[in-house]
């Protein structure tokens, strides 16, 4: 069982994984709400069978004004067909924080949140994290400041990292 | 403080460095900076 943390500043993000199943623990905006619900943060069933997925790769990509930050998921059952891949995009513009997820079968697009918790305006740091390397991905939305500090939090105290 | 230029370490890090934080710079709005960290050696 793993964990990956994200978020900065006032805005964190605590995401549990294990046998490829992830579930969101915590999700704290800036008034200290906790926004999670104790429920996975993927359940998918294909043709009746229920699937879990292992994260291969994350990409970044810019275009029509948004930042999209997409992780790119193989199947953990060997009952699914060969080549099956799911792909969850994190869509992040400026005033509007919403996750789409798209897979083989075609897309469905669900709202995370219908509130920024950045509004649009400050920094925003994502750390995904997988197998003891990650990412990390830092979005400078309208923050006046150009540089941030930032910490890491899914490293090993004992171990250099470059 | 460890700087980060063009999304890479400028020297390895350790992960009580990462954990106390270090800055990442981007110098125009809406823009974005990427890190990979993973394991020296």
């Amino acid at each position: 069982m793993g964990s990956t943390r994200q978020g900065f500043a006032a805005v964190h993000m605590v995401r549990s994984i294990s046998d490829g199943s992830v579930e969101t623990t915590s999700l704290t905006g800036p008034d200290r709400k906790d926004w999670a619900q104790p429920a996975a943060d993927l359940t998918l069933n294909l043709n009746g069978v229920p699937t879990g997925w292992s994260l291969q790769s994350v990409t970044l990509a810019v275009h029509a004004g948004a930042v999209h930050v997409a992780f790119d998921y193989v199947p953990l059952s060997a009952k699914l067909p060969s080549g099956v891949t799911l792909t969850r995009t994190f869509a992040l513009k400026p005033g509007r924080a919403a996750m789409s997820v798209r897979h083989v079968s075609g897309p469905m697009v669900y709202e995370l949140t219908g509130r920024d918790p950045v509004a649009g305006k400050d920094w925003l740091v994502l750390e995904p994290w997988h197998s003891g390397s990650g990412y990390l991905f830092a979005f400078r939305q309208d923050a006046k400041a150009g540089a941030i500090k930032v910490r890491i939090l899914g490293v090993n105290p004992a171990t250099s990292y470059t | 403080m460890i700087d980060v230029r063009n999304g890479q370490l400028v020297a390895h890090a350790t992960g009580t460095q990462l954990r106390n934080g270090f800055t990442v710079t981007a110098p125009t709005k809406y823009s974005a900076r990427v890190l990979r960290v993973v394991p020296a050696g």
